[in-house]
C-alpha cells in the first residue's frame, strides 16, 4: 500500500513536470500562438483586421483538437525566441527554419513544410538571369539584400562570406533595393516569389534552390508534453492531406490577395 | 496702402511657394512611380479601420507619456533648482541616464528586460519609457524656464512671506510655463513621433499597423504613406495648440 501511494506520487509528479503545458492551454481556454507582424501567406491580416493564412489555419485546427480558442501573440521577428523563453506565448508558428543553432534554446516539432533559400534578381538588370557562381565569382562587388535575423541572411553570410550583406527589418525594404537597382540579388524564402512577383513582374528567381530548410514549431525546452503532442498533429495532418490541401489553397495562385 | 499691397506680395510668395513645393512631389512621386507600380486601391481604403485603429492607439500612448513627462519634467525641473544638493544630484543623474541612452534600447530594456521580472504588457511598457525619456528633456527645458525668472521676484516673495511652496506654483511655474511653451510644444511633438518606436515591442500603434498591411497586401509604400499621413495629421494638430496656448499666454 504505501509503495503505490509513492508510485502514484512519482507519477503525479512526473506529470505535473511533462503533462503541464496542455493542460495549462485547455485551463486558460485560450491558445496563445507567437508570430510576427505578418509574413504572407504564411500569416498576415486580411482588410477586417482577422488574420488569415496557412499558419492561422493550421493554429486554429490545433486549437479546435484542444477544444479551446486561439490568440496570436504579435512579436518583432528578432525577439521572437526570447519573448518564447520569457512565457509571452505557447510555442512560435511562423515559417521558422528548424536550424541546430535555434534548437539549442527550443525544440522544434517534426517538419510541417519544406522550402529553401532562393536567389530573387531584378530580370530588367540581369536578363540573362543570375546565378550562385555568378556571385561568387563578383566576390566583394556583389551586394546582397536580407531580411535581419532570417535564414536568408545566414545563408547569404556562409556561402558569400566576401560580399557586401544589406541587412533590412523588413523583406518589402531588401526586395525594393533590387527593384531600384541598389542590390544585385536578394536571397530570400522560395515561396515569397508568388507575392513579390505578382507586385513586380521583373523579379524572377534562379531555378535551383541555395539549401533546403524545414519549417518547424518551436516550444519552449521544458514542454515536452506539448511537443509530443504538436508532431502527432502534424504526422495526422501530413498524413490525411490536410497540409497538402492547405498549400494549395495559400501557396499556389495567390487569389486570396485579391 | 501700403498695408494692403504687402498683403498681396505675401501671397504672392506664398502661393509661388507651394507651386514648387507641389512640383517637387510630384516628380518625385512620378520618378518614384517608374520603379515602383503604385495602387491606391488596395491600401489605404480597404484597410481603412485597422488604420483608424493603429491611430488612437499612438494618440492613447502619445497623450498619457506627454501627461506622465510633464509630471515627471516638472518634478525634476523643481529638483534641479532646489537648493538642496541631493536633489539636484539625484535629478542630474536621471537627466544624464536617459538623455545618454537612445529610446530603442530604453524601451528593449523596460520591456524584455523589466518585463521579465514583473508582467508589463506592451502599452504600459510604450508609455513608461517614453515617460521617461521625453521627461529627462522636459526637465531640463523646466529649469531653464525656472532660472529665466527674475531673481527679484523670489526676494519679493520671500518678503511678503510666501514660503517655498507657494513661490514655486504662483510665481516661478506659471512664468516658466509662458516661457517655455514653444520648447515643449516641441518636445510633445517629437514625443509622437518618437512613439513609432514602440512598434518594436510589437504595440499595435501605427506603424506596426503599417508594416502588417504592408507586408499583407503587398503594397508597402502606399501603406507607410497613408501612416505618415496620420502622424502628421496628430503632430499638426499639437502645433495648432502650442500656438494657441503661446497666444492666450503671451505678455501683451
Amino acid at each position: 500500500m504505501k509503495k503505490l501511494v509513492v508510485l502514484l506520487f512519482v507519477i503525479m509528479s512526473i506529470m505535473s513536470v511533462f503533462g503541464g503545458k496542455i493542460e495549462e492551454i485547455q485551463k486558460r481556454g485560450v491558445l496563445l500562438v507567437g508570430q510576427d507582424p505578418a509574413y504572407a501567406p504564411f500569416y498576415g491580416v486580411n482588410t477586417k483586421g482577422e488574420r488569415i493564412g496557412y499558419e492561422v489555419e493550421l493554429a486554429k485546427m490545433m486549437a479546435e483538437v484542444l477544444g479551446v480558442k486561439v490568440k496570436f501573440v504579435i512579436t518583432n521577428w528578432d525577439g521572437i525566441i526570447p519573448a518564447l523563453l520569457a512565457d509571452k506565448f505557447d510555442f512560435i508558428l511562423a515559417g521558422m527554419t528548424i536550424t541546430p543553432e535555434r534548437a539549442l534554446k527550443v525544440n522544434f516539432t517534426i517538419p510541417y513544410y519544406e522550402t529553401g533559400q532562393i536567389i530573387f534578381y531584378n530580370s530588367e538588370k540581369y536578363p540573362d538571369g543570375i546565378t550562385k557562381e555568378d556571385l561568387e565569382k563578383m566576390e566583394k562587388k556583389a551586394k546582397i539584400a536580407v531580411q535581419l535575423g532570417t535564414t536568408g541572411e545566414f545563408t547569404a553570410k556562409k556561402l558569400f562570406p566576401k560580399a557586401q550583406i544589406l541587412t533590412f527589418e523588413t523583406v518589402d525594404a531588401a526586395a525594393y533595393q533590387i527593384i531600384t537597382k541598389k542590390a544585385d540579388v536578394l536571397i530570400f524564402d522560395e515561396l515569397y516569389y508568388g507575392s513579390i512577383s505578382k507586385k513586380y513582374p521583373a523579379i524572377k528567381t534562379t531555378k535551383n534552390l541555395l539549401n533546403k530548410e524545414n519549417l518547424g514549431i518551436a516550444i519552449k525546452k521544458e514542454n515536452i508534453d506539448l511537443l509530443l503532442w504538436l508532431n502527432t498533429f502534424i504526422e495526422c495532418k501530413k498524413t490525411d492531406g490536410t497540409l497538402e490541401q492547405l498549400k494549395q489553397k495559400w501557396m499556389v495562385d495567390y487569389d486570396w490577395s485579391e | 496702402m501700403i498695408g494692403v499691397n504687402r498683403l498681396k506680395k505675401n501671397y504672392i510668395q506664398k502661393i509661388i511657394a507651394y507651386i514648387v513645393l507641389i512640383f517637387i512631389l510630384s516628380s518625385f512621386y512620378i520618378e518614384m512611380s517608374k520603379n515602383y507600380p503604385f495602387n491606391w486601391q488596395r491600401v489605404p481604403f480597404k484597410y481603412m479601420n485597422l488604420y483608424i485603429d493603429g491611430f488612437f492607439m499612438t494618440l492613447k500612448i502619445s497623450l498619457l507619456s506627454i501627461l506622465f513627462a510633464l509630471i515627471i519634467g516638472i518634478i525634476f525641473g523643481v529638483m534641479k533648482t532646489s537648493k538642496y544638493q541631493i536633489l539636484k544630484e539625484f535629478a542630474n543623474t536621471y537627466t544624464t541616464v536617459f538623455r545618454n541612452i537612445p529610446l530603442l534600447v530604453i524601451i528593449l530594456i523596460i520591456y524584455y528586460g523589466v518585463g521579465s521580472m514583473i508582467e508589463i504588457n506592451a502599452m504600459i511598457g510604450a508609455i513608461v519609457s517614453l515617460s521617461l525619456f521625453e521627461g529627462a528633456y522636459i526637465s531640463e527645458i523646466i529649469r531653464g524656464g525656472i532660472e529665466a525668472v527674475d531673481k527679484g521676484q523670489i526676494e519679493a516673495a520671500k518678503t511678503i512671506g510666501l514660503n517655498t511652496f507657494y513661490i514655486y506654483v504662483d510665481i516661478l511655474l506659471p512664468q516658466a510655463f509662458r516661457t517655455t511653451l514653444p520648447a515643449l510644444t516641441g518636445q510633445f511633438i517629437s514625443l509622437v513621433k518618437d512613439s513609432s518606436l514602440a512598434s518594436v515591442i510589437a504595440l499595435q500603434e501605427l506603424t506596426m499597423v503599417g508594416r502588417q498591411i504592408a507586408t499583407s497586401s503587398f503594397a508597402s509604400f502606399e501603406s507607410y504613406i497613408t501612416v505618415a499621413i496620420f502622424y502628421f495629421t496628430i503632430t499638426a494638430l499639437l502645433q495648432v495648440l502650442g500656438k494657441y496656448f503661446e497666444r492666450r499666454y503671451a505678455i501683451l
